[in-house]
Order: structure tokens, then sequence, then C-alpha cells
């Protein structure tokens, strides 16, 4: 089959393909695959048995999907130079290989360094959940020297230890994946623009090749979303987490306020309150508002990464969605590129 | 305090105040006496902080009163005492935060937490229900 065009503009298109678009989606997987996992005790011990599961399986989905989403771009490059072969270019698409265009460095904070930090804050990523801990630990640990009975609120507390290290670097890197996914898709536009030039829009291949774009478009649109959505999950954990700890912090230093003053009047002569009792009892109610505020922890995490479950959806579900209507993008799905013998 | 601005040392200074605080307050506390009056001043009776009994003074004229109505003036004067004992503890108090603790109930033995625990325990079991 012969194909009119200009073979030389189509190889220019199909190695461009493999520049930037290309080099954005691999860094976006690769970025996926490594700092966006999250230590299963990134909230501490008590919600770690939500995180692990929904969460790996929602990032290796979308890592899965991105990877898919790479290679299609280098089959699209492929079908580009069969489509210059078809018009009587020289070049094989087997000579075509993805090259490596210097990108911008990313966002990701990684190292808790000033610098990292300031970036990081840049785009809403930075975590603040350990200065609370410390604070409410700190508190609590004074309320359970004074009233012993507090001290299983120390114990409890210390079972939502946050990893603020981890988590900004995993909102980070998502946020890092979806604006390189976002860049790799305007780059794609712009490389693709000189098609019109190189393939007539009349020409049957070119006509298969525009109906392959649909969904193509529908799958990688739908892609750019899904690092956004994670790191909205997290994000949203985050914040209603540090809530739950600032409001649980107050109610401790009230706790402790009440104790300091029973303790103070305990402690002069011939006052003889017996405030014992009383600080018994408060120490046992912190303990439980503590355990309570551990639980409503792991609850928000769980929530947050029940919504990831949805994400990735039921195995099978894919079959019954088309291209672009699944809830993770399936590539494979698009069909066959054979441009070139349409 | 704010937890968002956590500081260590800035914390335990805090703490070291409140505990400073807390120490005057219970002196002064100690230092508390009560007056209460009945028959026209002519029964004065003095409480401690926790309402014991420190001093009872009579007027002669108030021992001419009927032996009923002597006992029953003693009898308000004491309460008019722990009253003004309450009213001196919580003016004491006043600027501290006690946690949201009547002292003046607690030192009189008049504190109930039972109240106040169970609001505090429903508000966790909230917490939990909209959680779970």
């Amino acid at each position: 089959m012969t194909v009119k065009g200009d073979p030389d503009g189509m190889i220019k298109v199909a190695r461009r393909v493999l520049a930037e678009p290309y080099a954005y989606v691999e860094r976006a997987e690769s970025t996926m695959e490594g700092p966006c996992r999250l230590p299963a005790l990134a909230f501490g011990v008590a919600p770690s048995i939500f995180l692990a599961g929904p969460y790996d399986d929602a990032r290796d989905a979308v890592a899965r999907a991105t990877g898919a989403g790479a290679d299609t771009l280098k089959s699209m490059a492929s079908g580009f130079a069969n489509v210059a072969v078809a018009m009587g270019g020289a070049e094989q698409a087997n000579t075509l290989a993805p090259s490596r265009p210097p990108l911008p460095n990313t966002d990701i904070q990684s190292d808790g360094s000033d610098s990292a930090s300031t970036e990081a804050a840049l785009f809403g990523a930075e975590v603040f959940l350990m200065a609370d801990w410390v604070a409410t630990g700190g508190v609590l640990a004074t309320c359970g020297i004074l009233a012993p009975a507090a001290l299983a609120s120390v114990l409890a507390w210390a079972l939502v230890e946050p990893d603020d290290a981890s988590l900004s670097q995993a909102i980070s890197a998502w946020m890092s994946a979806g604006r390189d996914l976002d860049s790799s898709s305007k780059y794609l536009e712009l490389e693709l623009g000189p098609l019109d030039d190189a393939w007539p829009s009349e020409d049957t291949s070119r006509q298969a090749f525009d109906r392959w774009k649909i969904p193509f478009d529908q799958d990688f649109e739908q892609l750019q979303g899904d690092p956004d959505k994670v790191a909205e999950a997290l994000s949203g954990a985050v914040d209603k987490v540090h809530e739950v700890q600032t409001d649980f912090f107050f109610l401790a230093a009230g706790t402790l306020a009440a104790i300091i003053v029973l303790t103070a009047l305990d402690a002069v002569p011939f006052v003889n309150i017996g405030a014992e009792a009383t600080k018994e009892i408060l120490g046992v109610t912190l303990s439980i508002e503590t355990g309570s505020t551990v639980l409503v922890i792991a609850g928000i995490c769980k929530d947050a990464f029940d919504a990831l479950k949805g994400m990735v959806g039921t195995p099978g579900s894919f079959d019954m969605s088309k291209p672009g209507q699944q809830k993770i993008p399936d590539f494979k799905q698009l069909p066959p590129i054979q441009w070139a013998t349409a | 305090m704010n937890p968002d601005s956590y500081d260590a040392r800035r914390l335990l200074d805090q703490l070291e105040t409140q505990i400073a605080r807390a120490q005057e307050n219970a002196t002064a506390v100690a230092a508390v006496a009560g007056w209460g009056e009945a028959a026209n001043g002519q029964v004065k009776v003095c409480v401690g902080p926790s309402g014991v009994l420190k001093k009872v003074e009579l007027d002669p004229r108030a021992m001419r009163m009927a032996s009923e109505d002597l006992a029953a003036s003693i009898v308000e004067a004491a309460r008019g005492a722990e009253r003004a004992a309450a009213a001196s503890i919580r003016e004491i108090y006043s600027s501290t935060d006690t946690g949201g603790i009547d002292v003046a109930a607690v030192a009189q033995g008049e504190y109930d937490p039972s109240a106040d625990i169970e609001q505090r325990l429903a508000k966790a079991r909230e917490a939990l229900r909209q959680a779970g």
C-alpha cells in the first residue's frame, strides 16, 4: 500500500514523540515506582492495617497504566515510522529509539532540607503532623507523671506517630508525576502539529490514525487526573488527621491544667482536699479519649484509602468498559496500530 | 499552646509557669478563711478552704437566744462562711486555666466529676461514631 505524504516529516514527528512526550511519561512512571511509595507506618501503627493494601494497589495500578501509556507512545512513534516507509521513506521503525532530552528537575521533597521544604510548601505538599504529635505526646506524658492513670494515653498515642518526611515525599511525588503527565500531553500536542503537513487528512491511513487517537486522548486525559486523585486523597487524610490532632491537643492541655491544679492543691498542708480520686478519674478519661482519638485517626486513614480502592476498581470491570471509560486507563484496549495498512 | 508552632523549650517554660502559678494559687487557697454571720451579726463563723470550721464568735447577746435558735444561727453562719470561702477560691483561680474544674467545689468535697466525665466520654463516643 502506498501512502501519500512527506516521509521525512513523519520520521521527524516520530522522533519528537519519543523525545519530551515519552520522557515525561517515563519519568512519571519511575516517580510512581519510587518516591510515590509510602511506608505502611506513614500514619502510625494503628492506621497501617488500612494503608498497606489499598494504597499500594492504587499506586501500582496507576504506575502500570502510566507504563502502558509510555509503551503506547512508543507504538505511536513506530506507527508513524511505518507510515513513513509506506510513503516511500527509508527509515524503519526499529531504528527509532527514545531520546533523552534534559528535563527540568522535579519538585519532590525527599530530604527534609530547607530548600526542599520550600519547594514542597510551594506545592502545598509539606506535612506538619509530627509537631502536633510530639506536642500532644509531651502533654500526655506530663499528665501520666502527675496522674498515673493517664499513662495509658501515652502508649495509645504512640500508635499514631506520623512520618512527615514520607508523607511529604509521597504527596509531592504524586503532584510531580501529575505535572509530568501534563507536560507530556502538552508536548505531544505540540509535536503532533506538523503531522497535518506531512500526512494529508484525506488519506485513509491518516483517518485511521485520527480515529485511533480519540480513545487514546481519552485514556491519556484520564491518566493525567489519576496522580492528582491520589495526592488529594493523601492530602485530605493529612488535613483531617491534623484537625483531630489539634483538637485533641487542646483537650489534653485542658486535662493537664486540671491535673496540675489538683496536684498543687493536694501538696499544700492543711488543705487536704483529696484530689487524688479526681486526678485518677481525669487520667482514666484522658486515656479513653486518647484511645478514641487513635481510632478516629485510623478511621480517617481507612476512609481515605477506601477511596483509593474505588480508583482501582474490581478485577474484570475493565472488560466491560470502553477505552477512556475505565477507572484506570487501559491503553491495551486501544485498537491495534495498523494505520499504514488501513 | 499552639501545636502548629511546636517548640519544646517554649512548652516547657509554659509548663513551669503553669506549675508555679498552681503552687501560688494552692498556697493562697490554704490561707483562705471564709466568714459568715447570722442573727444580725451576733453569730460569726469562720471556715477554712475545705469548709472545716475554724472559729466561732458569739456576741454575749447571742447567749440569751433560745438554744434551738442559736444552733440554727450557727449553721446559717457556717453555710455563709462556706460560700464566702468558695467565692474566695474562685477569685484566686479566676484567671487560671483549671481545665474546666470548679476548684472551689473540689476543695469543699462537692465536686461530682461524673457529669463532666460523662460529657467528655459522650464526645469521644460521637467522634468514634462519626469516624466509624
